[in-house]
């Protein structure tokens, strides 16, 4: 169930300050492209800064020093004030480094240090209200509709979330027991959104999992693309670049030692939205990824207006 | 303390569990015991992790068991488990406070030098993923392969972090202690100790 009074708190206009994740920007810069090209679109103004540093969930996950991950935060929401009151990104993983600080800082010692070390350099640690990208595709759901030149041909998608997109504390914009925002902008689309029995599960990342324990990310990778499969979908849409690269590039190794019985495309929000609305299917990135995305290019098609015969009031209004 | 607690934590070593309880983390001790954390998670799905034994040596206060193992270093950081729980104990967190525990007592050296290159990347440049990570075929023309894929995009080249903020960041290293501990890990010395494997 959609939490409406989230829904109701997300800026529909901005202004954005657009968090640049290091995974994106120097990896998957398709979703960069796509996420600029959907704001322009709607008309909402962003920025962005070189002050910025990455998020620092990647610290605390894997060194796992609070302190590391409480600074850069407080400095990254210290630098965005200058330019504007939200922060939005299209990456789970910066999404939950600020909420993760959030919780952090209820520990007392940990936020003197945190204030102490901002302290010096002329910073304080003051929140800004972050918001996932996901949601803010949601919330401006109508206009996205109104504008879009593309419709998904009636494809099969199953949508997975991942799991640093559910905020416990705050609840967040669905809760992890069965979400289906992601299932209503496939549907909005045009698609078909199927449902599996692994939806909310993890991709296989695991944090360091796929850097230290491999053979477990993989397992976990494969009940998920078996599951989604089995459901009879097309392609997989995800939020977050970090999904988006396990899913994809675990499904060639997984495919080699046949595992999985074939491949399934891997969609970033960003570059779906952004399809339909017209953007040029070669300027989103889809270099970056090892599954082949054509058999899901090919079911984006030109939206046509339906004529179904002239209504009765009609003819009978038509001059003779 | 009062003084039934004192009493408890001597005979029971709670100060283990005590330590443990920080970063936010405090309903541990209404863990029920029902196993939905175990039912529901990847890693015990395809390891030998259970946070059910985990959580029963923290209570007993068997430090050296539990911080010297490869156990705690199997958490996929996923909060299925949290999801999951009737107390809603916040599980991931409380294996990072471990982890944490662990690597101030010398503990999780392979594991750890591991995850240290990522953290260089961040000392040296302010971002933790650079092109070269992904494009291990081609690691010296990885950013100039990127830079032309963001032309193309059109976009601007790769985000460099401007040197007031690597100056700041600097700071934040020095102070967080990050900057020694990764200089430790990567200096390829015996600073820390393996994980045992027997648990």
């Amino acid at each position: 169930m959609v939490n409406e009074k989230w829904l109701e708190k997300i800026p529909a206009d901005g202004p954005f300050y657009l968090f640049q994740g290091c995974f994106i920007n120097h990896n998957y810069p398709g979703i960069e492209a796509a996420t600029r090209f959907i704001l322009d679109k709607l008309g909402v103004r962003y920025f962005v800064s070189e002050d910025q540093s990455c998020c620092g969930l990647p610290e605390f996950s894997t060194l796992a020093n609070p302190l590391m991950l409480t600074c850069l935060v407080g400095r990254n929401m210290d630098v965005v004030k200058e330019y504007a009151p939200y922060i939005l990104t299209p990456c789970n993983g910066c999404y939950s480094a600020f909420h993760t600080s959030f919780t952090l800082m209820k520990d007392p010692e940990v936020a003197a240090r945190t204030e102490e070390i901002l302290g010096k350099l002329g910073r304080k640690y003051s929140p800004v209200k972050v918001i996932h990208f996901a949601d803010f595709v949601y919330k401006r759901l109508e206009d996205i509709v109104v504008k879009t030149v593309k419709i998904l041909g009636g494809l099969k998608m199953a949508a997975h979330y991942g799991c640093h997109y559910f905020v416990f504390e705050e609840e967040g914009l669905d809760s992890r027991e069965n979400p289906s925002f992601a299932e209503k902008i496939i549907e909005k689309l045009g698609g078909e959104p199927v449902n599996y029995t692994a939806k909310d599960e993890c991709c296989g990342f695991g944090m360091i999992q796929q850097v230290v324990h491999k053979n477990m990310a993989y397992a976990i990778t494969e009940e998920k693309i078996n599951s989604i499969l089995d459901a009879g979908a097309e392609a997989v849409l995800v939020i977050c670049p970090y999904c988006l690269n396990v899913l994809d590039k675990n499904q060639k190794v997984l495919r080699d030692i046949e595992l999985i019985e074939k491949a399934i495309p891997v969609i970033h929000i960003s570059q779906l939205v952004a399809l339909v609305l017209g953007a040029d299917p070669d300027r989103m990135g889809f270099e970056m990824h090892s599954v082949d995305v054509k058999p899901f290019l090919d079911r984006v098609e030109a939206r046509k207006v339906e004529f179904k015969g002239w209504s009765s009031a009609e003819v009978a209004a038509s001059p003779k | 303390m009062d003084r039934v607690s004192v009493l408890l934590a001597n005979k029971w070593k709670w100060s283990l569990l005590d330590e443990a309880k920080r970063w936010g983390v405090q309903r541990i001790e209404e863990c029920l015991s029902c196993g939905a954390c175990v039912g529901s998670c990847p890693a015990a799905r395809t390891s030998s992790y259970n946070f059910r034994k985990i959580i029963r040596d923290v209570m007993l206060g068997n430090e050296e068991k539990v911080l010297s193992s490869r156990e705690i270093w199997y958490c996929f950081y996923c909060f299925y488990c949290t999801s999951k729980c009737p107390s809603m104990v916040e599980i991931p967190y409380f294996i990072m406070r471990l982890r944490r525990m662990a690597m101030e007592r010398g503990y999780g050296g392979g594991i750890l030098r591991v995850l240290a290159l990522t953290s260089s990347n961040l000392l040296k440049h302010g971002v933790s993923v650079l092109p070269s990570d992904y494009d291990k075929m081609n690691p010296t023309g990885a950013e100039e392969a990127m830079v032309k894929l963001r032309k193309k995009l059109g976009l601007p080249p790769v985000m460099k972090v401007s040197e007031k903020a690597l100056g700041e960041l600097k700071t934040i290293f020095e102070e967080t202690g990050f900057e020694g501990e990764v200089g430790k890990l990567l200096s390829g010395k015996g600073y820390f100790k393996e994980v045992s494997e027997k648990y």
